[in-house]
């Protein structure tokens, strides 16, 4: 059990130009508005939000597909930005992603043996028996027959694919995974299978999973820490059990008794009106236009991350909300 | 026995016409590889970095592809002379824009596939994202495209042969010989068919084995072992 | 078109039609089987399903991929391609027999009396053309409204399923509209003519979860002031508690179970209704593992000749290997040898096993 850091996010910032037309000019898209957590080893983070709130974006940050605007991203104590083409090579081995789709994440045009040797061929030297021995290994981890290394990935079933994704992903031994959304394209019986595959495969290698997903209830069961986001800011970021016993923040709340249930809720709260567009967001607190608690002090000052009853919120009412 | 006849020159029609297969074939083939070589690489790098290089990069395709091939065929054979050699270098040029285009379009589209962000959160360089994780991806549409370009570039060899601008007589290049057989429509008509026969065939032939090369190699159809 | 073939018992099909049934059923199918393709190459994708809506009732079909659930419902509709042969003894709605009506008659209860909403709202809107020219159609063909009257009623039913800004969505064309605004149009299509019976295809699958939240107050609403008659069909059993009274479990193309809620969460009588119960997070709260059924769905290759749950089932015994019975519950009834679930069952909670040979 250690309490190595080895994700640290400080103040993520993207933003995308995005042009109007001609003659509109250019705007922006704000997908991330200053990020910041820390990943212990071995631990799980759950980043939770509906569509645009920027998780996939962060994603991409976290994984090193994109540069960030502004902001460091530290990945076992090393700062990312600014690094070469072949620094970053080596620092991929650390970070690894299993994808949502299991149709679309695995290469059509080569077998799954060839797909999981890739990580092996590209940053390893080790012979050919050599990787195929650790390939057959893999795939006997995530509950696959080695016999089927000569298959393509449309011969399986969805929740084999994701089998074979978490396989390939793990193949490196990287300190961290970031899973973006990885059971929501399965059934509930399968997803069941791989979430526990999920979690066995980090109490064996002690990986440290960033678990993306707009389900809640999911969430509950594999993460340690909870991270609430609204139109690329976090509103709320704490430990799960005080999230799902104590939500604070009228966002999470709101999630919280949205989510379809069979127990029932504890807390109950209906946001109005739809998502804002990013490309206009709203003044002040994101929030503000669809909060049954909002003040006009809400449309004027942007709330910052605060400590509240062991957690973070951001909330410019919580006094006079909680008393 | 000349099964087909003779010629002008009393040559038998059956052995030159089967002669001409091998210049046919060889222009062909040498073209069409060039063209799917340059081409390829091109659409691929042109979809990499679209920003800048491949921009210039349609640009000049689009330059390219307006040009009229005869007359760039007719162009080159008066700077460099007009040969076999020539003929396939005019033909490749001609041949190479569909290819990028082509590439280009369907690259665009695997750019955005999950399994390429994967590899590139793998490590993957350029090289083997580009020929080894999204080129097999495009391989369908442009096998059935090679082999359209095949009968394509066995076409226009022939009408620059046809024009006297490739293959010179007496070697026997069936466009050469339907250039020959011109002069002769109102006697024997023959003489221009029997090349024009052979042209068709062979290009036939090359599109429906396109077509079934395109099944084979599809993993999609291929059963569970 | 799809060939439809009655197994009526002894009488002819003039017979059948002329036995007015009783009203008190609004939609009774009973027997319904679904074939894909023939010879060797059939698949059974639904086998023997029996289903009753009584009018103003709400019935969820639960059941995940390969359950047969939608296709039941597209079988209803009308819906399933050429290749599908559709078999049933009784496929009745509102007192009339669907199997023997001729085409034309069936497309003036088709989208009218029953009408169906799907998954993904916007892949079913056409996106060449705009909002009001989609919704004007159904308008037109089964009310025969022309000219003002439709934009009258358009916006009627755009504010009856409270779209924000109505007059302004009219013009619009489907790719502008979001995922919560695009399912809000096909519900007020559906509602056009006042149907008698709803399908609701997986409705909020494919949204956000605060609009799926909206999207089914709206749906619950406007089936209690219409007294509509609505089939839920979805894989989310947190849906199935708060929206409808009775539920369907449907497995492999079969029907294991029917029950009422909250009864099927407290005893449930089927073993997979008693599995997908445990694969949900939600009720393993502290658990370290969900437990799980090992193993998947038997493809057309593979089916079982007994019991189809049976490889996967942890209560399996000698005599599953022959169909079982269809048994009666205090709340419904059970497709198994035990009418309930056995004491003291022997769960492993495995988690990587090995996979069956697909």
């Amino acid at each position: 059990m250690s309490n190595k850091i080895v994700l640290k996010a400080d103040n993520l910032h993207k933003h995308y130009q995005v042009s109007q037309g001609i003659g509109k000019g250019k705007a922006f898209v704000k997908a991330l508005n200053g990020i910041s957590f820390e990943l212990e080893a071995g631990k799980t983070l759950a980043v939770v939000g509906e569509s645009g709130c920027g998780k996939s974006t962060l994603a991409r940050q976290l994984t090193l597909i994109e540069q960030p605007t502004s902001g460091e991203l530290f990945i076992n104590d090393e700062a990312t930005t600014n690094y070469s083409r072949r620094d970053l090579k080596e620092l991929r081995t650390e970070i690894q992603m299993v994808f949502q789709n299991p149709y679309g994440s695995l290469n059509p045009r080569h077998t799954i043996g060839y797909q999981l040797t890739e990580p092996l061929d590209i940053h390893t030297t080790l012979s050919k028996e050599e990787k195929r021995t650790k390939v057959h290994e893999m795939m006997k981890h995530v509950g696959l027959r080695p016999e089927h290394t000569g298959r393509y990935p449309h011969m399986f079933s969805g929740g084999q694919r994701q089998r074979i994704a978490l396989a390939r992903a793990m193949m490196l031994n990287p300190k961290i995974v970031v899973a973006d959304e990885p059971t929501s394209a399965l059934d509930i019986s399968i997803q069941a299978q791989v979430l526990n595959l999920f979690m066995d495969l980090q109490d064996e290698y002690h990986t440290a999973y960033v678990f993306i997903s707009h389900n809640l209830s999911v969430v509950r069961h594999v993460a340690d820490d909870v991270m609430v986001m609204y139109l690329g800011k976090a509103v709320e970021h704490g430990p799960k059990e005080a999230i799902y016993n104590d939500p604070k923040h009228p966002y999470t709340i709101a999630l919280l008794s949205a989510a379809p249930t069979v127990t029932g809720h504890k807390k109950e709260l209906t946001l109005q009106g739809e998502l804002p567009s990013p490309l206009n967001p709203p003044s002040g607190c994101a929030l503000h236009q669809r909060c049954p608690y909002a003040k006009p002090i809400c449309s004027e000052i942007e709330p910052e991350l605060r400590e509240w009853d062991g957690r973070l919120v951001s909330c410019l009412r919580l006094e006079e909300i909680y008393g | 026995m000349f099964f087909l006849g003779t010629d002008d020159a009393g040559r038998d029609t059956l052995s030159r016409v089967m002669h001409g297969a091998r210049y046919s074939l060889f222009i062909g083939i040498s073209a069409t590889t060039m063209a799917l070589i340059v081409g390829v690489s091109l659409g691929l790098s042109a979809a990499f970095w679209p920003k800048i290089w491949g921009k210039a990069v349609m640009l000049v395709n689009d330059i390219l592809m307006s040009y009229p091939s005869l007359l760039l065929a007719i162009i080159i054979a008066a700077i460099l002379g007009p040969s076999m050699t020539n003929t396939i270098i005019t033909i490749a040029l001609v041949c190479t824009p569909p290819f990028i285009r082509l590439t280009r379009a369907t690259a665009m589209v695997e750019l955005q596939r999950e399994y390429f962000i994967a590899s590139q959160v793998m490590g993957a360089g350029v090289l083997r994202l580009l020929f080894i994780t999204i080129l097999p991806n495009c391989m369908v549409p442009l096998i059935v495209q090679a082999t359209m370009i095949f009968s394509t570039a066995i076409l226009e060899a022939g009408a620059i042969g046809f024009l006297g601008f490739g293959v010179q007589p007496p070697d026997a290049e069936w466009g050469a010989m339907l250039g020959t057989a011109r002069q002769y429509i109102q006697s024997n008509v023959w003489l221009a068919i029997w090349p024009g026969v052979a042209i068709f065939l062979a290009a036939l032939s090359i599109n429906l084995t396109g077509d079934g090369l395109r099944d084979a190699l599809d993993p999609k159809l291929k059963q569970v072992s | 078109m799809t060939t439809i073939e009655t197994t009526t018992i002894g009488m002819n099909s003039l017979e059948m039609n002329n036995l007015k049934k009783s009203p008190s059923l609004l939609l009774d199918i009973e027997h319904l089987s679904v074939v894909f393709g023939e010879g060797a190459r059939a698949f059974r994708a639904v086998d023997d399903m029996s289903l009753k809506v009584k009018p103003g009732e709400v019935v969820a079909v639960v059941g995940e991929s390969g359950s047969g659930k939608s296709v039941t419902m597209m079988a209803l509709m009308g819906l399933l391609p050429p290749s599908a042969t559709v078999m049933a003894e009784r496929l009745n709605f509102d007192g009339k027999e669907l199997l023997t009506m001729p085409a034309k008659a069936k497309r003036k209860i088709i989208g009218k009396d029953i009408s169906m909403i799907f998954q993904n709202a916007m892949s079913c809107l056409n996106p060449s053309f705009t909002v009001e020219m989609q919704m004007g159609e159904v308008l037109t063909t089964h009310l025969g409204l022309r000219g003002a009257a439709v934009r009258q009623r358009l916006l009627e039913l755009l504010e009856l399923v409270e779209m924000p800004d109505a007059k302004n969505r009219l013009r619009v064309y489907p790719h502008q509209l979001s995922g919560g605004m695009s399912q809000r149009v096909m519900i007020a299509m559906a509602l056009a003519c006042e149907p008698k019976l709803l399908i609701a295809d997986e409705p909020t699958t494919a949204l956000d979860v605060t609009v799926q939240a909206q999207i089914m107050d709206l749906l619950s609403r406007l089936q209690r002031e219409k007294q509509m008659a609505m089939v839920l069909i979805t894989h989310d059993l947190g849906l199935v508690a708060q929206n409808s009274r009775d539920v369907a479990v449907m497995y492999a193309g079969q029907v294991v179970e029917n029950s009422t809620v909250p009864e099927i969460f407290e005893t449930p009588a089927h073993p997979y209704t008693e599995a997908l119960l445990q694969a949900i997070p939600e009720l393993a709260i502290g658990q370290d593992r969900l437990n799980s059924l090992p193993g998947v769905v038997p493809s057309q290759y593979d089916r079982p000749t007994g019991c189809l749950l049976s490889p996967r089932c942890p209560y399996k015994e000698p005599a599953c290997e022959v169909p079982p019975p269809i048994l009666d519950t205090p709340n419904g009834k059970v497709h198994c040898i035990h009418s309930s679930l056995p004491d003291h069952p022997t769960r492993t909670t495995q988690t990587a096993t090995l996979e069956s040979e697909t």
